[in-house]
This record gives C-alpha cells, structure tokens and sequence, in this order.
C-alpha cells in the first residue's frame, strides 16, 4: 500500500495523508471510547451526556463524565506522552529497542511506590492497601519522587559521561538497583499490599481522577510542546555526535533537554498509570513504517498522533463491551503491540538502526 | 557439612532405594543439599547433625510407605466409629470418635475429590497401633502448638488454651495481648511470615503440630520435609459466617475441648438465629452496597459468599445475591456505579490510623461522592484498625451480625451501641 500511495504522492502529500489519517483515527477511537463500556449506554445520551443537558439519566451522565471521559483523556496524554519519550530516546542512544523506560525512570517511580505501598506499611505494621491509598494521590506523588530521584541521577551522570551508550548502560543499571530494593520490599510484605503493588505495575488509566487530571495534564501538555523544541537537535543527532558537535550544536545541551523532556513525560505518565509496557517502544516503529523518514519535524506530530491511537484502542480493547470486568493495560498493549511490530519489520525491512 | 558428608547421605539414599522401593531418590538429594545450604558453618553443629536426624528419618519414613495405600483404612478396617461430629454448618472437616482415639478429616479445600488430610487424636493411654501409624498422631493435653493466622490464637483464647502457645507467625495481625507480653518476654516466638517461616526458631520451639491456613501453592512444604506436623485450618474458605465460627469445634478437638467449644458454637448459633428472627419481622428490606474500589477494580462478593450470607441474614437486599460463587468479582468503577448508585447502605471496611471521615474516604476516591448512600449519610464502616473484624469478628459472627441489623433497620435495636460498625457522619 505505501509503495502504491507513494506512487501517486508527493513526500509532503503523503505526510499529509497518513496525519490527517491518524487524526480522524484518533477521533473516531476517543468517541468509541466514551460510547462503548461495562454498562450499556446509548450513543445520543452519551452527547447529551458531553454537552451538559442534565435531562438524561443521572447515572449515565456521572459515568460518561467522571469514570469515560477522563480515563480517555489520560489514555491520550499517556498514550502521546509515551510515544514522543520512545521516540526521543531512541534517537538518543541510536537504539531500536530503546524506550522511555531505558533511563531507569520507571524503575525509580516503582521504587517509590514500593516504599509507600510496601514499605511503609512495615512500620506502622498494618496493610497500607486497605487505607484504600492505591488510588491516592501519595501513591502518585511517591512514584514522580522515585522517577526523578532517578532522574536527577541519570542527568547528573550525563554530564560526566561522553558516551550515550554509557548513559544506557547506567540507566539500565539504575534500573536493575531499584528492582532489587523492591524484591526485598516485597518479600516481607504483606500479601495485600505486595498485591496493591502488582496491581499499580499493571498500570491503568481510570485512576487518574478530575483533581489529579490537574496535574497529569499541564505537565503533559508542557512535555510535548517542549518536545517540537528539541526536533532540530534530534535530527542532528541522527548524524552521531560528532557530525552533532561540528554543525554547531551542543551535545551536552542538547542531551540535557532531551532527558528532561522523556523524563518528566515518563515521571509524570509512570506516576499516575502506573509502568505503562510498550507504547513508548512500539509506537516511534509504527510511525517510522508508515511515515518512512527519520525527519522529526514529520516524526514527532506523528509519533504523538500514533501514541494516542494506540492508547485509546488499548484501553477500548482492556474494557470491551459485555466484558464486566476490565484487563490490565498492560496485557493488552503488548498483546497487539507485538504482532504489530514484528508485523512491520517483516513488512517494512526498514527497521534499522534510527537514521542509518 | 562437608563434602563427605554430603556423600555419605547420598549413599544411604542409594542403599535405602535398593531394599525399598517407592522412595524417591530425587527427594533425599533435596535434603542432603537443604542441609549442606542452610547450615553452612560451626556455630550451628548441633543444630546440623539434629537436621541430619529428621533428614534421615524423614527419608526412612518415606522409604517405609511404600506404594499408596490408605493408611486409615489399613488402621480401622471396616470398624464403624462410636459417633461420627459433622457439622451443621462447616463443610470441610468431620470427627470420628473411635474407642480410645479420634480421628479428625480435613477435606481438600480446593479438591473435593481429593483424600484430605487425616490426624488421629487421643490420650496417653491411646493404643500403640494408632501412635505407631502413618497417620499423624497428637496426644492431649498439649503442651506446645504453634498458630500460623490471627484468628487461630481467638479461637484458643475462646477455649481457654492460649497458655500452651509457643510460636506464632505474623503477630502484628495478633492484637491479644497475654500473647504480645509473651512475644516481648520470647516465651512465644515470632517465626517471621507464615508463607516462609523461619523453620529453625520453628525447631527451636519444637511445637508438636501448626495450625495453618493453607496456601493452593503448598508453601509448607518445607516445614514438613523438617519433620513438623502441619495442619489445614480452611476455616477462612467457609462461604457462611456460621461456618467459619464452627471451626472453633475442629480446633478444640486437639485440645480435648470440644465440649466447651460446642457450648459456646451452640450460644453463638442461637443468638444468631434470634437476630435473624427480629430482623424478618421488619418491613424494610434496604439495598445495599459494599467494597471500594482497590486501584481500579471493585472486588463485591459473589452471591454465595461470606458477607452476602450476612446481608441475606440482616434482612437487605443485595443486588449480586442471585450470582453464584463464593469469591468475588473483580468489576470496573461504572459497572458498580451504575448497579450500586442508589443502594439504601454501604458497608466498608478501613484499616485508618485514627478517626475515619468523610473527606478521608474522599481521599481514595472523589466519585465516592455522587453515591446516594454517601449523600444521605448512610455510609457504614468498620475501622479495622480498632474493631478486630477480620480477627475476632470469625467467633462473634452474631455480634456482628447484629451490629448489621441496627444499623439497616434503625428501628429493631434502638439502644444498641453496634460493636464492630459505625455510621460515617462527619
């Protein structure tokens, strides 16, 4: 299809379709979002619903407004937030399998909500989980404190290490340390909050509540308009460092802002859905097969269009209709993240490493 | 251990396989290795040749049983016993009383097909074929017993034989306080988590049988291989709250008490059924609600469960009554919404430091707020921090059951101060 699209396309035109594609895509999926759920609700009082008429069913109306609509507005945010991270760090580190993950972040956020869920809980000597603290804001507040924590460090590093590849292996390392202090947490846990803490790791988007979308959402917003600042240096980048440095762009700088942008998006995200596996991966190949070019500037709009589609049909997929219950949303990205990836590199072939 | 050691070991499991059949070669290498891990060093020779001692027993005794038969049947035969306990209310366990000795059956709790566990009970003066069997033997009176769950040491202070407990695993659930002084004074031990006990303080403190709550993935597998008796205490699974308080029977039967134990079950029964008969000549049958979201999934209780027999017996109405099982379901934040907004109650339970309030409960969740049981202020809570619900709650289900029916019909018991619940109000 791409070979048959480009045949009647220009570069630009084809860009054009394949965005104005993922938008109309991304539309569609959020309205299936808020029509389609656990409970049955008909499509016109879920409008009536959105527009405020308070004529309909009260019932319907709390759960289009407070359970669907902001559980597909995180969904968006975490699904975009997510992507454009993924993209940024394999750009990076020159690294198909890089993700935003690859600094440690996420590890650190889990750490922190260890130590709240888990570890706390050792001290005061009763299951933090029945304080029904999983869905609480400091459950959140934990995991962004653990995130920079790591965070801080991994920048800290970066100004005394030359090599990226170094970075990697001190943010894959960082990650390793944080898994160990949590084993030890869980092994002397309580079955409740060891469960709270499996629970969190599946990462979810109906958490996040209309308060804490407070937070969640600027700080998204910020993260990905920063993210359109940082496409020239990501586009060097692709050169390698050195070519980076002689066309007059400083690398450390650059590094810099690159990691802040990824880590306040992952910290932020990782924070409120809990390690959400695979989006930040998957989506930047996505785009890349579709979109076939390595240019940012096309990259980064499409890799947040992309991230969102997928989240969204993720999340429709985790609470299919006539399904009571929901699936973690985990499981389901990976599930159709997989096949799609191995799918596109079969397809595609030009799945190398970023810009070579 | 040194080397030699190890191979010595081996050697007499290759022996024994050779006269004996049906040993598993695979499990002796188990505990010659266990050993050589675990006791590693000088300090704990004595300790080490003792393991050494149950390795080897242990490995003998499996050499002798040989191919599967049934132990029981081979020890009674086709002998009937004097009388037969099978409770009215339980389902997973039954006594047979034999001349001399008992003979306590625990079912399978998740394989009703399987044979269970059988332990045979009885005094000094008990027949040596029954002490010399392959079914578990325990004399009474008992003078040491180790209790791996909360509401085995309610039970013992119930029938009165706290005194004889010497371990204990998890005492921050235990909030009885003869057994916290003991824990300070180390004349009960605290062996760490009950799914990965400490089995040498377990030695040290030589019970002569546990009391555990089992696992479905068999955790104790370990403290058997160390020689000490494990037993099965399902209580925990009954789906009736009457049945979960007839343990009280099984566990007495250790102890020679079941007289005292059936005298008060016979109390509490009837207690129960007194508060079941006030609450039908009530009008009002009022909905109810209970749980709260855990992350972003409600567990409610299936139809069969424990707490929907307690709101069946308090006179309500629960919606999911007519979904069979006996566990819960695990739903989704509008599912329970839009099945649960307009619920006349709603029962949770909190483990809060402290007052619980309604901006507490907010705190966990802001759409709490648009349930008309919150708006109406007829959100009833048990603070687990101070009620004891989950540990004593299993011996007093007619108190709380009680405590239900003052609280959904206002009008039944107007001076009754509910023990375990309360409204949330401010």
């Amino acid at each position: 299809m791409q070979k048959r699209l480009a045949q009647h396309f220009s570069g630009r035109q084809f860009t054009i379709f394949w965005l104005s594609g993922l938008i109309i895509l991304s539309i569609t999926l959020f309205l299936f979002n808020l029509i389609f759920g656990s409970v049955n609700i008909p499509f016109w009082s879920v409008v009536k619903a959105l527009v405020g008429d308070l004529e309909i069913n009260d019932s319907w109306r709390l759960i289009v407004l407070k359970s669907r609509l902001p559980q597909a507005l995180t969904a968006i945010l975490a699904g975009a937030g997510l992507a454009v991270g993924g993209l940024q760090m394999q750009t990076l580190f020159r690294n198909p399998l890089a993700g935003p993950s690859i600094l440690g972040i996420s590890s650190g956020a889990g750490l922190g909500v260890a130590l709240v869920l888990l570890f706390a809980g050792k001290i005061g000597g009763i299951a933090l989980s029945h304080l029904g603290w999983t869905g609480h804001l400091s459950v959140a507040l934990a995991a962004f404190a653990g995130a920079t924590l790591v965070l801080t460090l991994v920048l800290f590093l970066s100004r005394h290490l030359k090599d990226n590849a170094m970075l990697l292996i001190v943010g894959i390392m960082v990650g390793y340390a944080a898994s160990a202090l949590v084993g030890i947490l869980k092994f002397y846990s309580m079955k409740e909050d060891v469960h709270a803490y499996v629970i969190w790791g599946l990462g979810s988007f109906s958490t996040v509540s209309w308060s804490q979308m407070g937070v969640l959402f600027p700080v998204v917003t910020i993260g990905l308009i920063a993210s359109f600042f940082l496409v020239k240096p990501l586009n060097v980048m692709l050169l390698g460092e050195q070519y980076a440095g002689n066309l007059g762009i400083n690398i450390k700088v650059s590094r810099l802002f690159i990691i802040l942008c990824t880590g306040l998006l992952t910290a932020t995200i990782t924070a409120f859905c809990g390690p959400i596996a695979f989006l930040g991966l998957a989506v930047p190949h996505l785009t890349k097969g579709l979109f076939r070019t390595s240019d940012h500037k096309v990259l980064i709009p499409a890799v947040i269009l992309a991230g969102i589609a997928v989240a969204l049909f993720s999340n429709l997929i985790a609470r299919l209709p006539g399904f009571d219950g929901a699936l973690p949303i985990n499981a389901v990205t990976s599930m159709i993240g997989a096949p799609v990836v191995i799918w596109v590199i079969l397809k595609g072939k030009n799945l190398r490493t970023p810009g070579v | 251990m040194t080397n030699d050691q190890l191979s010595l070991n081996i050697e007499h499991c290759f022996s024994g396989k050779a006269t004996q059949s049906g040993v598993s070669q695979k499990t002796c290498l188990c505990i010659a290795y266990f050993n050589q891990i675990k006791l590693s060093g000088d300090k704990v020779m004595v300790m080490k040749s003792f393991l050494g001692v149950v390795a080897l027993l242990f490995f003998l005794s499996a050499c002798e049983s040989g191919p599967a038969n049934n132990p029981v049947k081979e020890l009674f035969g086709t002998q009937q016993p004097d009388s037969v306990y099978i409770p009215d209310y339980s389902k997973g366990f039954s006594i047979s009383y034999y001349d001399g000795v008992k003979l306590v059956h625990v079912a399978d709790p998740w394989d009703s097909t399987a044979v269970g566990q059988y332990i045979l009970v009885g005094d000094e003066d008990a027949p040596a074929k029954y002490r010399n069997s392959k079914v578990p033997f325990i004399e009474y009176p008992v003078s040491r017993w180790t209790a791996f769950s909360s509401t085995q040491v309610v039970f013992a202070e119930k029938i009165g034989v706290l005194e004889t407990l010497k371990s204990v695993a998890e005492p921050h659930y235990i909030s009885n306080k003869f057994v916290q002084e003991q824990l300070e004074k180390g004349a009960i031990r605290d062996v760490g988590l009950a799914s990965a006990a400490n089995v040498e303080v377990l030695l040290e403190s030589a019970p002569e049988f546990i009391f555990v709550s089992p696992f479905k993935d068999n955790r104790y597998g370990q403290l058997q291989e160390a020689g000490l008796l494990i037993i099965n205490d399902c209580g925990y699974i009954e789906a009736s709250p009457l049945g979960r308080a007839e343990w009280m029977v099984f566990f007495s039967t250790f102890f020679n008490k079941e007289d005292t134990a059936r005298t008060i079950f016979s109390g509490i029964v009837s207690r129960y059924r007194d508060v079941q008969q006030v609450v039908a000549n009530s009008e009002q049958k009022p909905s109810i609600l209970t749980g709260t979201l855990f992350n972003d999934i409600w567990y409610i209780p299936a139809g069969d469960s424990y707490m929907a027999t307690f709101f069946e017996d308090a006179g309500t109405r629960y919606a999911y009554r007519d979904r069979s099982g006996t566990g819960s379901f695990a739903l989704d934040f509008e599912t329970v919404f839009h099945d649960f907004r307009e619920s006349d109650f709603w029962l949770i339970t909190v483990n809060h430091d402290g007052k619980f309030s309604k901006d507490d409960f907010l705190q966990m969740d802001e759409r709490y707020a648009d349930f008309q049981s919150f708006q109406e202020n007829r959100v009833v809570f048990s603070n687990t921090d101070y009620s004891m619900f989950f540990e004593k709650g299993i011996v007093e289900p007619d108190v709380i059951l009680k405590d239900l029916a003052s609280c959904f019909h206002p009008g039944l018991y107007p001076d009754y101060e509910p023990v375990y619940f309360e409204f949330l109000n401010d």
